[in-house]
């Protein structure tokens, strides 16, 4: 019979145990603890059954035969003193989820414990897995895998940002410049209590601005914010100060576009437009700025 | 010592901004808070001066300690 040992995956499960008593049982005869006993029948046919089970948990749990796919992945460790590199991983995408999110989990799991990425909720909603990948700024969790196996995927940090560690890019300059826009409601008279009512075309109005998650690949994709970073405040921030300018319930208009009239906070924008190619959500920060723009020259919320 | 390269004079003012945040704090964290910012600095002195971005990173993370450490909550540095 097969040797029930292989490749059997990490979790909690009742596997290896099981094994090891079939193996028991075939070597030595029936050693099964009698809370066990009923789990587990000690005829040779049924250890050759779960030897089988394991190899088919060896071969992968979907089944499929291996296909491999080569990565390259940006690595780069602050306490070691050696320049950036990209590392190679072979990856088996047969036994792995569609995402570019669960292949790093994969390397991470099974290659290579000390890669570093941020992720937290897996689907496209928090905006924390953003990365480059094969050279376009995307969420690693909605990024589906190139199924070609000769095509080589590159994973790297967002361009133009700090690396921390690996994939990790420091957000302090972003965060702090969405804060510098005020992102809050501001009113003029002391609140009542009560709702503020909108009616629904001016809630309309903010369709398509308030789904920002943050996750910056807007303005990581833009050169404009590449060659200015700490000056020019980049797509997401512009579509936040536009979400906070034509929100009706809003009373600091006027002041909300006179802080971004300026010829480095907003006019930087050349309308290259890789932020609306590249919005993980779908929005359209260039159209939110050209808004702006022509708010501006208006007088008035356009 | 001979001329500073700029980075050194960077590093150099980041340790003389956080040895003055530090005198802005109670007297009886002083000690403990300059001892830390001592450590710190130490612990990397050994990078050499040609590895100009392991020390802006460094320098980056230098600069976001000393932010918290000016914050007026923030009154000491406890270690075991």
């Amino acid at each position: 019979p097969a040797s029930p040992h292989g490749n059997v995956s990490k979790g909690i499960n009742m596997l290896p145990v099981l094994l090891a008593a079939g193996r028991r049982a075939l070597t030595q005869g029936p050693a099964v603890p009698s809370y066990l006993a009923s789990f587990i029948s000690t005829t040779s046919e049924a250890a050759q059954a779960a030897a089988t089970a394991s190899k088919k948990v060896a071969a992968g749990s979907t089944g499929k035969p291996p296909l491999y796919k080569e990565f390259q992945i940006y690595r780069w460790n602050p306490d070691s003193q050696e320049a950036p590199k990209y590392a190679s991983y072979q990856v088996d995408i047969n036994n792995c989820g569609p995402m570019m999110l669960d292949v790093l989990l994969k390397i991470k799991d099974e290659q290579d414990q000390t890669l570093s990425i941020r992720r937290s909720c897996r689907e496209g909603i928090c905006g924390s897995c953003a990365m480059n990948v094969d050279g376009q700024n995307t969420l690693a969790c909605l990024c589906k895998v190139n199924r070609d196996p000769g095509h080589v995927g590159r994973v790297a940090p967002l361009p133009h940002m700090f690396v921390v560690k690996d994939l990790v890019v420091d957000m302090a300059n972003f965060y702090a410049q969405y804060k510098s826009i005020k992102p809050y409601l501001q009113k003029k008279e002391k609140t009542s209590g009560t709702e503020y009512y909108q009616s629904k075309e001016s809630r309309a109005k903010l369709d398509g601005l308030y789904e920002c998650i943050l996750c910056a690949c807007c303005s990581t994709s833009c050169p404009s914010y590449w060659w200015n970073p700490d000056k020019y405040l980049g797509p997401a921030v512009l579509l936040a100060a536009y979400r906070w300018i034509i929100d009706s319930r809003d009373d600091a208009t006027a002041e909300r576009l006179a802080a971004v009239d300026d010829a480095f906070k907003l006019y930087r924008c050349k309308t290259i437009l890789n932020c609306a190619s590249v919005c993980p959500k779908g929005l359209n920060p260039a159209k939110a700025i050209t808004k702006i723009k022509q708010s501006i020259a208006a007088g008035s919320p356009v | 010592m001979g001329r500073l390269s700029g980075l050194q004079i960077q590093a150099l003012s980041l340790y003389r901004q956080a040895w003055r945040a530090a005198r802005s704090k109670p007297a009886e964290e002083q000690p403990a808070l300059k001892q830390y910012i001592r450590d710190e600095f130490h612990k990397h002195r050994d990078i050499p001066r040609a590895n100009m971005m392991l020390v802006e990173h460094m320098l980056r993370a230098g600069k976001k300690k000393l932010q918290m450490l000016s914050m007026r909550e923030v009154t000491g540095v406890h270690r075991k």
